[in-house]
């Protein structure tokens, strides 16, 4: 890859990239760090040949990828995702508006994470069940019951006109 | 649990992320309680995106540059390996080696340890205090780069 490709491709997706690894580990200096090593792995990648969903795709895989990898190196596997999570403050709130913080914060952050990777991002069932490393089915149902308890949230805060 | 999707809930999600539902998609979610909560949700969920996208961004360049910095040091670490390798064989050799000496030549050795005359122990003494300190201090250099003063 050149630099001129890096650029372009930075400018184009790092930015919702760097809030989905905010989201996924909340700490900004963690997620400019986790960025960083999902664009190093892409370094080798023929970005030419990828359409734009495939680059998304890859760059998602390479990035979780890299936050599994740190979560790892600190002895935690990825079903301990919630302790690391909790640990590294994951309660603690991202600049939203109060009441989206409100929102998100009651959400399990495997729920919060998927919501994202699948509204915000698009990304189908199958394309998130290998980056969170679960089945497709459950990743079906976990989303529907994510889907489900935010409504609800959402309805009981009235917070459906913020969006 | 009905956890079943709508027929309608990926057309919905995708018209969410072109900005627009159709006449027909709109009357669908107005009747399907589903397809609302998806409206609902994507919505909110863009929204907190958005929001967090007005951060300002890491400088694209200085990326380029922290990344080309780190994947040459990944690349001397990995060029590295085998001489790191050869080199802790060569030790493990080493000490094979001596143990085995040392095992079979016993006696002679043991005698000889017994009877050295004092201005060797004071002369491998000295080696060894020279080694141990000439070693930090060249660990010291690599670690700072030179500066042998920090």
């Amino acid at each position: 890859m050149t630099e001129q490709e890096f650029v372009r491709l930075y400018e184009r997706t790092a930015p919702a990239l760097r809030s989905y690894l905010r989201l996924l580990c909340r700490n900004t200096a963690l997620a400019d760090d986790l960025l960083q090593d999902g664009f190093m792995r892409m370094l080798h990648v023929d970005v030419a040949r990828l359409n734009e969903h495939q680059l998304k795709s890859y760059l998602y895989k390479a990035a979780t990828s890299a936050a599994m990898d740190h979560f790892r190196a600190r002895k935690r596997e990825l079903l301990g995702l919630a302790d690391v999570q909790s640990e590294s403050g994951f309660h603690a709130d991202l600049d939203l508006p109060h009441d989206m913080n409100l929102a998100l914060r009651a959400l399990k952050p495997q729920q919060q994470v998927l919501l994202w990777l699948a509204y915000v991002e698009g990304f189908e069932h199958r394309e998130i069940a290998p980056l969170l490393g679960l089945a497709e089915k459950s990743v079906r149902v976990v989303l529907f019951r994510a889907r489900q308890q935010l409504a609800a949230i959402l309805k009981e805060h009235e917070l459906e006109k913020v969006t | 649990m009905n956890d079943k999707e709508c027929s309608h809930e990926s057309g919905v999600r995708r018209a969410i992320d072109d900005d627009g539902l159709t006449e027909d998609l709109r009357q669908h979610v107005s009747q399907c309680a589903s397809c609302r909560e998806v409206v609902q949700v994507a919505r909110f969920m863009k929204g907190a995106a958005r929001a967090m996208e007005r951060e300002p961004m890491p400088d694209a360049r200085a990326m380029w540059s922290r990344i080309q910095l780190e994947e040459r040091r990944r690349l001397a670490e990995r060029a590295q390996r085998p001489v790191r390798l050869a080199w802790l064989f060569a030790k493990c050799w080493f000490a094979c080696v001596a143990g085995l000496v040392l095992y079979r030549e016993w006696p002679v050795i043991g005698n000889f340890i017994l009877t050295m005359p004092e201005y060797i122990w004071i002369a491998i003494a000295v080696g060894a205090a020279i080694y141990v300190k000439g070693r930090g201090l060249l660990k010291g250099a690599v670690e700072t780069g030179g500066d042998w003063r920090e």
